[in-house]
């Protein structure tokens, strides 16, 4: 492994970082309504402690959560992504290859369609059943590997890929099964969302998310033996199997959280990585906390567009669209691809 | 790392992921208290049959703010627009400040948002034909309007009753009903099954639901059993289609016609529906009924 120069790491993380945090300081300032309410306003309420001003509603109990949690979520999807992409020495893998997003889509679905209208302690019986839904299927995948005598990444992709066919299918199937309003609230939570409304709420995963974030990029150095060689890996004092199951264990525990909270957001964990590894190269011990910073920015800069394009669209044609946004996981998509095929289109020249 | 630190390190984030996970469970959402019932003077809607039923009880001066969806009464068009079912727009509707907010079924984070912000919330529980006047008597009552809700109720069912009166002689035409279908072929055919809207609207208007058995609310049917059931009429909703052709209208007929030999094609009973206000539960189901009997029984005089 080459040297890592210290400027460089502490140049370009300090940099992902100096965004993060620019990020959060405007995000009172921006949303669908910003030609009413806009960052100053936003900030001004807050230094005049009025929190009853309209200004201050808008901008810290729903644009701020709403940034909050879409940066949580990206980081999470970001780092997760890279994690998996390494761990399983495919370009392809992401934080839903192993069927989390399945499983947690399965949840949700399940309890919309019976109506389950318990919240357990303040977290919604939809989110708690996606969460369920995501260990559930995590487990099971767990079980039908370790049960083999020797666990390879090949049989995990496996049971991964299958479990999360099966749980599609079951949600079609449900779906059949419901109502025209069922299905449409279906649709909806699978659409992905960050909408968050109080910083209580917005920040309620961050238990979970934390150790994890912090597991998986302590990880980084075996991970950089580990992705030499498992033989390699296991002669430098690499306990391989464990790193496979307590990287696995974790990125699954943080990712089922983000779907639980907002849907399976997609494209993130699969992108994200890929472009961090153009940026500042394969060495987990950079491309880890690149991936995270570059992935909550990246979530928060679309979540951002998701609800300001169709105003400007609007503005184009001189035409008000009426002010609506658009699915996040949309907008990911549509920004992402262009940005990445021409980073791959240089890298080929 | 070595092993040792590494297995340490992993237990002990175990721990303290399991104390956080209870901490995180225990910490309860604080309860809004309930706003004091006074009369909404400023109320935004999401559900478009809600905004009917506010304007049909001489109301719609309180809307400040609707749906996208919300198209009808055509003064409607002056409100502000608060996004939709799948995109509200939480920021404007706080703008907007409201005194109630009225959804139908569920949108979680415009329930979480009036939560927070101490609004008044009125969800419309709508789903079978009969909740329609349950709701009515419900905005009735918030708008303090009972009278003019009751009398809305005591006109609708007597047109109801009316129209059925003027039917219930005839025979009652079999009726395949699709609102969805692959556009260039007959595949994957949607109907409509028991207890449905457009089944209680197809039966109120003297007809039969040749679907009206299934369980399943939104069944997708083989053309093999549409060609056995033998529908004497067959009624297509196309709303993404808004200046239809005649070709395009000749096309699709012909499309069933091609299927075989059914009654309704036979006497040329094949509708086309470009609109779809026929089943948005509002006051004017009455003259979703109304429609629906002119098409199942033309010969009847159906004011």
């Amino acid at each position: 492994m080459t040297r890592l120069s210290p400027a460089r790491y502490f140049g370009f993380l300090g940099l992902c970082t100096f965004l993060l945090l620019a990020v959060i300081l405007i995000s009172p300032g921006i949303g669908t309504e910003s030609h009413h309410f806009g960052l100053f306003d936003a900030w001004r309420s807050y230094f005049q402690r009025d929190t009853d001003a309209l200004a201050y509603r808008i901008g810290f109990v729903l644009r701020m959560p709403r940034t909050l949690l879409a940066l949580q979520a990206g980081i999470t999807l970001g780092l997760c992504g890279a994690v998996f992409q390494t761990l399983f020495r495919n370009p392809l893998a992401t934080p839903y290859t192993l069927g989390v997003a399945s499983g947690g889509s399965l949840g949700a679905v399940v309890a919309i369609k019976i109506g389950l209208q318990v919240s357990l302690f303040g977290v919604s019986g939809i989110s708690l059943a996606a969460f369920a839904g995501a260990l559930l299927v995590i487990g099971l995948v767990f079980l039908f590997t370790r049960g083999a005598r020797r666990f390879t990444t090949t049989e995990l992709l496996l049971a991964g890929v299958t479990m999360g066919l099966f749980c599609s299918a079951m949600m079609m199937f449900i779906q059949y099964l419901s109502t025209e309003r069922q299905t449409f609230a279906m649709v909806r939570w699978m659409m992905g969302s960050v909408v968050s409304i109080g910083m209580k709420e917005s920040i309620s995963n961050l238990p979970l998310f934390l150790p994890s974030w912090l597991v998986l990029i302590l990880s980084a150095k075996s991970l950089n033996q580990y992705a030499i060689g498992e033989e390699i890996a296991r002669s430098r004092g690499v306990h391989v199997a464990r790193l496979q199951v307590v990287c696995i264990l974790f990125a699954s525990l943080a990712t089922a959280a983000v779907v639980a909270a907002c849907g399976p957001i997609g494209f993130v964990g699969l992108v994200v990585p890929q472009l961090a590894a153009l940026i500042v190269g394969h060495d987990c011990r950079i491309l880890l906390p690149a991936s995270a910073l570059i992935g909550g920015v990246f979530l928060a800069l679309c979540d951002w567009i998701s609800q300001l394009v169709l105003g400007w669209a609007g503005a184009l044609i001189d035409q008000p669209l009426g002010s609506t946004q658009l699915p996040t996981g949309v907008v990911t998509a549509i920004v992402g691809v262009p940005i990445f095929l021409s980073l791959l289109y240089r890298r080929s020249q | 790392m070595n092993r040792a630190s590494q297995n340490r390190i992993a237990a002990s984030l175990v721990v303290v992921l399991i104390a956080v996970l209870w901490v995180r469970c225990d910490s309860k959402h604080a309860e809004s208290a309930p706003s004091p019932a006074t009369l909404p003077k400023r109320i935004v809607t999401i559900a478009p049959n809600a905004a009917e039923i506010i304007a049909a009880l001489g109301e719609a001066d309180r809307l400040v703010g609707v749906s996208r969806y919300c198209k009808y009464p055509p003064e409607l068009s002056l409100k502000e627009r608060v996004g939709g079912l799948i995109d509200p727009d939480l920021e404007k509707i706080l703008r907007l400040k409201p005194d109630l907010v009225v959804i139908r079924g569920r949108i979680p984070e415009v329930e979480r948002l009036c939560e927070a912000n101490q609004i008044r919330l009125y969800r419309d529980p709508t789903q079978a034909f009969d909740d329609i006047f349950i709701a009515i008597s419900q905005l009735g009552a918030i708008l303090e309007k009972k009278t003019s809700a009751k009398k809305l109720i005591r006109d609708m069912r007597t047109q109801i009753d009316k129209i059925a009166d003027a039917v219930s002689e005839r025979p009652r035409p079999r009726v395949l009903f699709t609102t969805e279908r692959n556009p260039d072929s007959l595949s994957r055919v949607i109907t409509m099954g028991k207890n449905t809207f457009v089944d209680v609207i197809i039966s109120r208007a003297g007809g039969e639901n040749i679907f009206g058995d299934r369980k399943v609310l939104y069944p997708e049917v083989s053309l093999e059993s549409i060609l056995a059931a033998q529908p004497d009429v067959i009624i297509e909703v196309l709303p993404e289609i808004k200046d239809i052709t005649e070709t395009r209208r000749g096309k699709i007929i012909e499309q069933w016609r091609n299927l075989g030999n059914m009654p309704a094609a036979k006497n040329n009973r094949i509708h086309i529906i470009t609109d779809n206000d026929l089943i948005i539960p509002s006051p004017r189901i009455v003259e979703s009924i109304a429609r629906m009997a002119r098409l199942l029984h033309p010969e009847v005089q159906i004011d």
